[in-house]
């Protein structure tokens, strides 16, 4: 339940189809190669220049000054040399002391989360949003009320609802809401994503009242000595309002995508990823692609339970089994066009460590979802098919990312890979996404078999004092063990699993160098990384875990010229102080896409 | 308007689709809406198929099949708001899926569970029991039927087919097995006589058909009010190996509540379900089982029958088909 997801309607599909036919599986592929460099005459637009530049180059790490044309990075070096390059159009941006850095590269992600999130209200806790009481709740809804302006009637939808951090110490009620909200339905998704809370007119709309029986497998919290709901609905009897739950059409997505976008270039992210995207969201983004809607890169893995529509729709004439790709499939894949990319197809393999759905060998010393004993959790699609459909993706030549969180769903894709043949030769840079609970012995055989994780290591702080009741000190210890994996030689991304928690490149590097949970215990000593490594992670190897390396993650001349300015130096700041980071202006190819408000 | 709801599970190559296929496309007067993880797989034949909606096709014979490879909960509510142009819904769980754990979230959209039927490949089942990433999963979803069909008898020697009765005897001692191929079986065994949840459907059946070809009997059980111990030591003796029951009850100690007994496989109910009417205070049930009489039914374990189940779609009066008033005719 990661997510619900907009449905292009039916006679837009239509209309999609026409213009993109032939984008994906076709011959002429998806889109054109960018290929590095600039030509000696590119006239020079910008000069960066007054504070550091962090380019996370191996040779030169740290430069003075920036000359950026045509979108592209033109020069690197000492001021004085790169200010001789200055002509008379050229702009000088003055970093007055600010830190410049290559734009963040979100290593997975859900970029068709983000128009529906800002069309939501935060209620979270610290640090994702502002509310620490019940009393926070209701202002913060008022306030986005004022500002949002719906009309009557009309869902007022609140995210990270968490009883946990309210100082009430009791759960937030519909009485609590319905003095204040009267006559707007008003639905608070619990931050579990499993649950919510209703106000009254949220009830009525739903049809639930004394009268309804609490299913079973579910919550329905009662107000005392009555069977008046009291507001909180979870499980089962969240799943009617989850699936009922309104959907904006097209239009209103197409109109929420600057909103959305700017999640990520307020916090200095220039490509993002769409990390498991259904047919119908493949459409939009290719149609917001197409009508020129994306400032930053949109890096889309379409989802393996669609590739047979897919198929289906994009190679009618294609005659294959279920899994089957035409011979040209890869064509689609590796290119931009408008900004949209295809790197290569989603498989999910496990749940979350957290709900425990995760696939471990050794089972959780704390049972089951339900209590259940000697708790694995389980995998998410038989073994053969993830066989046979990673050696079918082998086959034609494109790239797995494989959601896995537990060692099992771990050892899944490993053995598929390797029933496939792959070896590290072959540089395919297949993706495990997640990567929490891999052991030892498994990164041994990501070197192997070029295997890279995407770890997230946001987790030692969310739900780190979870892991370690969950499996024990030491399993927890080993949670995305970003220096394990550097050691021996894998290169990694890091990445937040927006918008299961926030975009913040500077929370992500935080929780790589601390590991600290909130209660204040550090998971894994041994494998708290330096700010750098920490830096790489969301620059330069997140970019070469989708072959962009050439391109991106760096700042370095011939690269594109995606850079953020941010008020302090993350490589030098104590990095207890490194939430308080500010991005103050963002570039993508050049061109400024975010600049923070004075 | 509550729907019975039917899930169907069962691991890769149990026979889930073919047996999707059939439920989908035969003629059998019952209007099922049915969740699939992809409809791809369910190869429909192209002729039947009224309409292609994006995630939805509607099929001629009144069934619909709805995609729900981007969320089940979506799925069932998508279906739930047009449940008046069915009468069953079908869910089918994916290969690895807990069809308990279905048929428990789609409890929260108030569909009355009707059976969780699980089919099992009798070739391969003790392979993917032992196989070390799916094992746990197999042996749930055996374990979480009410019916278990074990598919393909065809294919294994005698000796594997004992070994695969056995796994299934040890792990699901409790659930009645009809063994098939080919995903055939009565169609009154999957989803009872009659439309729907009606039970005056079902009670009316029995009285009409006579089917000497049939492999079950259907009987009507009549008695007058008698005690909850009576009533449960009756279904003992008498339900015991019926593959499914369902009538009204009359007890004794409230007679003027009726009550409403349903059985699938090994799951039964008795719950109390609105006054009599005005008819007549007495117990009404149509058991359906299978026939022993016929050669090969009854195997050496208790509880698994062999079945050659012809298609649905054919006879006439297909709720009808095969019910007989008597065992022994
Ligand atoms: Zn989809
Ligand atoms: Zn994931
Ligand atoms: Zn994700």
């Amino acid at each position: 339940m990661q997510r619900s997801h907009s449905s292009a309607g039916i006679s837009r599909r239509t209309v999609i189809k026409a213009t993109v036919a032939g984008a994906l599986f076709a011959a002429t592929g998806f889109g054109l190669a960018r290929t590095p460099g600039a030509r000696a005459d590119t006239p020079v637009e910008k000069i960066f220049r007054g504070g550091p530049v962090v380019t996370v180059e191996e040779g030169q790490p740290l430069a003075e000054a920036v000359a950026v044309g045509g979108g592209r990075i033109l020069a690197v070096g000492p001021e004085a040399e790169i200010m001789a390059l200055a002509a008379p159009g050229t702009e000088i941006v003055e970093l007055n002391g600010a830190t410049l850095l290559p734009g963040f590269i979100d290593g997975h992600g859900h970029f068709m989360n983000a128009p529906q999130i800002v069309s939501w209200v935060n209620v979270s806790g610290p640090p994702v949003g502002p509310v620490t009481s019940i009393e926070d709740i209701v202002t913060t809804i008022r306030a986005f009320m004022d500002e949002r302006r719906p009309a009557p009637g009309e869902w007022v939808i609140g995210y990270g609802y968490d009883p946990t951090v309210l100082s009430d110490g009791r759960e937030l009620t519909r009485d609590d809401l319905d003095p204040h909200f009267p006559d707007h339905p008003i639905m608070l998704i619990h931050v579990s994503n499993h649950g919510c809370v209703l106000n009254s007119a949220g009830f009525a709309l739903n049809g639930i009242d004394e009268n309804t029986p609490t299913p079973e497998g579910g919550v329905i919290l009662r107000k005392e000595g009555s069977n008046e709901p009291a507001g909180l609905l979870m499980e089962t009897a969240f799943l009617p309002i989850f699936g009922n739950m309104p959907k904006p059409d097209t239009e209103t997505l197409l109109g929420l995508l600057g909103a959305a976008q700017e999640i990520y270039t307020s916090r200095g992210v220039t490509t993002a990823q769409e990390g498991a995207t259904h047919k119908p969201d493949l459409e939009f983004l290719l149609r917001a692609a197409d009508e020129g809607h994306l400032v930053i890169d949109v890096v889309s893995l379409p989802i393996v339970f669609d590739v047979p529509a897919l198929v289906r729709e994009y190679a009618p004439d294609f005659r294959g089994g279920t899994m089957e790709l035409p011979d040209t499939a890869a064509q689609s894949f590796g290119r931009y066009r408008n900004r949209l990319k295809l790197a290569g197809i989603k498989m999910v393999l496990d749940g979350s460590p957290q709900g425990k759905t995760a696939f471990w060998t050794e089972p959780l010393l704390t049972g089951g979802p339900e209590g259940e004993e000697d708790h694995v959790g389980a995998p998410v699609v038989p073994p053969e098919m993830v066989t046979a459909a990673v050696a079918e993706f082998v086959d034609k030549g494109i790239q797995v990312f494989a959601h896995a969180n537990g060692d099992a769903a771990i050892d899944m894709i490993i053995d598929a890979l390797r029933a496939a043949g792959v070896t590290a030769a072959d540089g395919r840079r297949d993706v495990v996404i997640h990567s929490q609970f891999v052991r030892s012995d498994q990164l041994d055989a990501y070197a192997e078999l070029g295997m890279t994780p995407s770890f997230f290591t946001g987790h030692t702080f969310f739900w780190g004092d979870v892991h370690v009741e969950n499996t024990g000190p030491e399993r927890a210890a080993f949670i995305s063990p970003m220096a394990a994996a550097y050691e021996r030689g894998l290169r990694c991304s890091n990445h937040s699993d927006f918008s299961v928690t926030p975009i913040d490149p500077f929370l992500m590097m935080q929780t790589a160098i601390l590991r600290r949970s909130r209660s204040g215990v550090v998971l894994g000593p041994d494998q708290r990384v330096d700010a750098l490594t920490a830096l790489r992670s969301l620059t330069i190897d997140a970019a070469w875990q989708i072959f962009e390396e050439d391109t991106k993650g760096s700042i370095a001349p011939g690269k594109l010229a995606d850079l953020v300015i941010v008020d302090r130096n993350p490589l030098e700041i104590d990095p207890e102080e490194m939430l308080e980071l500010q991005v103050i202006e963002t570039f993508k190819e050049g061109a400024s896409v975010y600049r923070r408000s004075a | 308007m509550t729907l019975p709801l039917t899930v169907i599970g069962g691991y890769l190559g149990a026979g889930k689709t073919t047996l999707l296929n059939r439920i989908l496309t035969e003629d059998h007067g019952r209007r099922f809406g049915v969740i699939v993880n992809d409809f791809g797989a369910v190869n429909v034949d192209a002729s039947l198929i009224a309409n292609h909606d994006g995630d939805t096709i509607s099929l001629t014979n009144g069934c619909i099949c709805c995609s729900a490879t981007d969320g089940t909960a979506e799925a069932i509510a998508r279906i739930v708001k047009r449940s008046a142009e069915f009468d069953h819904i079908i869910i089918e769980a994916s290969g690895v899926a807990e069809p308990g754990k279905v048929a428990r979230n789609a409890a929260g959209f108030r569909l009355p569970l009707d059976g969780v039927i699980v089919l099992a490949d009798a070739e391969q089942l003790p392979d993917q029991a032992a196989n070390r990433y799916a094992g746990r999963s197999v042996l749930a979803q055996l374990r979480q039927a009410d019916v278990i069909v074990l598919n393909k008898v065809d294919l294994p020697s005698p000796a594997r087919l004992e070994e695969t009765r056995a796994l299934i005897a040890r792990h699901a001692a409790d659930v009645p097995v009809l063994e098939t191929e080919q995903a055939r079986l009565p169609y009154a065994l999957l989803f009872g006589v009659g439309r729907g949840a009606a039970v005056a459907a079902w009670t009316a059946g029995p009285e009409a058909a006579h089917d000497h070809a049939a492999e079950y009997v259907a009987e009507l059980l009549e008695r007058g009010p008698m005690s909850r111990a009576a009533f449960e030591e009756l279904a003992q003796e008498q339900m015991e190996f019926a593959i499914r029951a369902k009538g009204h009850v009359a007890l004794s100690d409230a007679p003027e509540v009726r009550h409403l007994y349903q059985k699938v496989g090994r799951r039964w109910t008795l719950v109390p379900d609105g006054g009599w009417d005005g008819e007549p205070s007495r117990t009404r049930i149509v058991t359906i089982r299978i026939r022993e009489d016929l050669p090969n039914h009854r195997h050496a374990r208790q509880n698994m029958w062999r079945v050659s189940g012809a298609p649905f779609a054919s006879g006439v009066d297909r709720d009808r088909t095969g019910v007989s008033t008597q065992s022994d005719c």
